[in-house]
């Protein structure tokens, strides 16, 4: 235990005697570190990004809306649509949901704000996957009844409610008044975002009462502004776009000549894009993190085999004085690893001070949590000791005869 | 237990050691079938031209270097079949060395130097300290304890060496040219220091061509050529 004190002492005192030679071998081993900390908050960077970005089962949705570019012949797709596209898809529907979208002059006593209106019908609540903070949300018959009920978004019931109950309290929705039954709670990704303003309503109830005429124009009790399809996770989403197209263009009267008078939108195309960036840029930061680290053990190898070899007379006095080769082998071991660390700091403050300075001319998706940097200090702390198992070797096999030729 | 002088069991032996540094055509016979018998209580001068294999020799007998031939014996066992690190099991404690030119971590401080045998030793670090600073009060360094051998005169890194050779007062103590660098009352004090830990009951070898050394000698030794020349008195 003294022993292992003192060959500790010894390491920490090797390792800082020639400062020159530290900053040398700091600096050889911190490119490494700071090679894995760049990789490894990049890749933590894109992971929070997508992790604000999941849509969960929204991902293997199918969105279908009116394609607003083309003349309104065809109009919106309708809720009598719905069950011609259950039966056109059949096993691939996992969920749906069917939404209208307005804009509404929405009051409390004497708060008041123009929100978005939605109403829903059938599973929303795949979509708007938000969770509770008060209250409930719409039941599935709710949806499908015309009772004026209404849960709140996190953003209106504060702009409404401040922070007060909002669940039990009727609000005003263009005059007409609405119990609230629930508020969603706030939730950190880009969906929960989206809908964090909104007032949710059973489909009906806001064709009925709470869409005011001149703002949302003529649409029909029965026309939907978003139809979202869940598709199972084997759908095969490319065939399932195409047999709902025919569908709805057999049910609307389009010929299969014209462009389609819908628009199938993809939620996960932007995850998918970014995946794939990040991907590439993974392969790319992790290649180059693995040539900084070889480069680095290599690096400190040859360094501190030079400086074993230089040091020669004084193991060889270590050795005289009892040292064992195992003693001078920890040595040389430990030494490392307290440059490894030494250098771990280095390369996390170089690479803290470089991607604050890179943020500020460009936003890239960048991350240094603790992971990150537990994970740089263990590279370094790695390197350090693999990287010194050479010349730790070396350093043991001296003789001890070497003492007495200065 | 035996008494520390006379006809008892000696320290150390060299028994026919030899040593050839080197292989085939590029050997040198450096030292060539030694034997000598060393007991406690001894001073014994090592002489010799230079190159005629006192260091060589020393390296032998202070368990550092193995010879190639014949064996060292060090309190009655034989050291032959040692691996390194048995040999440096053995040296912990033991055995002290005085170096021509001091051989001391040039980084360090005097104490830290001192220290080394003691942490070696498994002595916990106050221990060991301790123990330095009393070692260097001893050849009256104690106010240079602190400073950095590198900073320190010649003579004064002499006493260094001395200070760390003699901290665990060990049995045997091994000294190259202990003078061969001091002026003549640095070395009185240094051949006195090493007389007195003979009479405290250690074998002192010491190669030296010092007349300082050789008067305060017990014994001699010469060594010409890589051979003993001095027959050993019968014990
Ligand atoms: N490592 C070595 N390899 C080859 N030859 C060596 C080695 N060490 C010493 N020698 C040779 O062995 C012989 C004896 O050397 P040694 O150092 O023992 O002499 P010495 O008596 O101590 O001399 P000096 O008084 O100059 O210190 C010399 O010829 C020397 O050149
Ligand atoms: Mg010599």
């Amino acid at each position: 235990m003294n022993r292992l004190l003192a060959v500790l002492r010894l390491a920490m005192w090797a390792a800082f005697s020639k400062p020159s030679r530290a900053a040398l071998l700091i600096a050889t081993l911190g490119g490494g570190a700071a090679g894995v900390a760049v990789a490894a908050g990049v890749m933590s960077g894109y992971a929070r990004e997508m992790e604000r970005m999941t849509f969960g089962a929204y991902a293997r949705s199918l969105v279908i809306t009116e394609n607003t570019f083309l003349d309104d012949r065809f109009g919106p797709p309708r809720l009598a649509d719905i069950p011609r596209l259950q039966e056109a898809l059949r096993d691939s529907v996992e969920a749906w949901a069917a939404w209208r979208s307005a804009t509404g002059d929405v009051r409390y006593g004497r708060e008041q704000a123009n929100l978005p209106v939605r109403g829903v019908l059938g599973d929303y609540r795949r979509e708007a996957d938000m969770p509770l903070q008060a209250g409930r949300a719409l039941t599935l018959a709710e949806t499908q009844g015309a009772d004026r009920l209404c849960v709140l978004g996190a953003g209106a019931a504060r702009q409404l409610f401040r922070n007060d109950p909002a669940v039990g309290e009727a609000i005003r929705i263009n005059g007409i008044s609405c119990d609230v039954v629930g508020v969603f709670a706030e939730a950190e990704n880009q969906l929960a975002e989206r809908y964090r303003q909104s007032v949710f309503a059973p489909f009906t109830a806001a064709a009925r009462y709470f869409e005011n005429a001149d703002a949302f124009g003529s649409a029909g009790p029965n026309e939907v502004s978003q139809l979202t399809i869940v598709l199972t996770p084997e759908t095969r989403r490319r065939a399932a776009l195409m047999t709902a197209d025919q569908t709805l263009r057999r049910s609307h009267g389009v010929p299969q000549a014209q462009v389609s008078p819908f628009e199938y939108a993809d939620p996960a195309a932007p995850t998918r894009a970014l995946e794939r960036q990040r991907d590439l840029i993974g392969r790319l930061l992790i290649t180059i993190a693995a040539v900084t680290v070889a480069v680095a053990l290599t690096g400190y190898a040859a360094a501190a085999n030079a400086a074993v070899d230089m040091r020669r007379r004084e193991i060889a006095l270590q050795m005289m004085s009892g040292a064992t080769g195992r003693l001078i082998t920890a040595q040389v071991l430990i030494e490392g690893l307290i440059i490894g660390l030494a250098a771990s700091v280095a390369g996390s403050a170089l690479v803290m001070a470089g991607a604050g300075l890179a943020q500020t001319f460009a936003r890239f998706p960048f991350e240094l949590n603790p992971g990150v940097i537990a994970l740089t200090f263990v590279a370094g702390a790695l390197t350090g000791l693999i990287a010194s198992l050479p010349p730790a070797r070396r350093a043991a096999s001296g003789s001890p005869a070497l003492s007495a030729r200065g | 237990m035996t008494p520390a002088h006379g006809s008892a069991e000696p320290v150390l032996q060299a028994i026919g050691a030899g040593r050839v540094y080197g292989r085939a055509n590029a050997a040198v016979p450096a030292l060539l079938d030694a034997d000598l018998a060393f007991h406690r209580g001894e001073v014994c001068a090592l002489r010799g031209r230079s190159g005629s294999g006192k260091t060589t020799l020393l390296n032998l007998l202070g368990l550092l270097d193995r010879p190639t031939s014949g064996r060292i014996v060090f309190l009655g066992k034989d050291t032959s079949g040692y691996s390194d690190r048995r040999l440096a099991l053995t040296r912990r404690g033991a055995l002290g060395y005085v170096l021509q030119d001091a051989g001391l971590i040039e980084n360090m401080t005097a104490v830290d130097n001192v220290c080394l045998p003691g942490f070696y030793a498994g002595l916990s670090a106050r221990r060991a300290r301790e123990i330095a600073l009393r070692a260097l009060g001893d050849v009256g360094l104690a106010d240079k304890a602190e400073r950095r051998v590198g900073a320190l005169s010649g003579g004064e890194r002499m006493r260094v060496g001395l200070a760390r050779a003699l901290s665990l007062e060990p049995q045997l103590i091994i000294a190259d040219e202990p003078t061969a660098s001091l002026d003549a009352e640095t070395a009185h004090a240094v051949i006195d220091r090493l007389a007195r830990a003979a009479a405290g009951g250690a074998c002192v070898i010491a190669a030296s061509h010092d007349p300082i050394v050789l008067e305060r000698a017990t014994r001699t030794v010469a060594l010409a050529h890589g051979r003993v020349v001095t027959p050993e008195p019968v014990a």
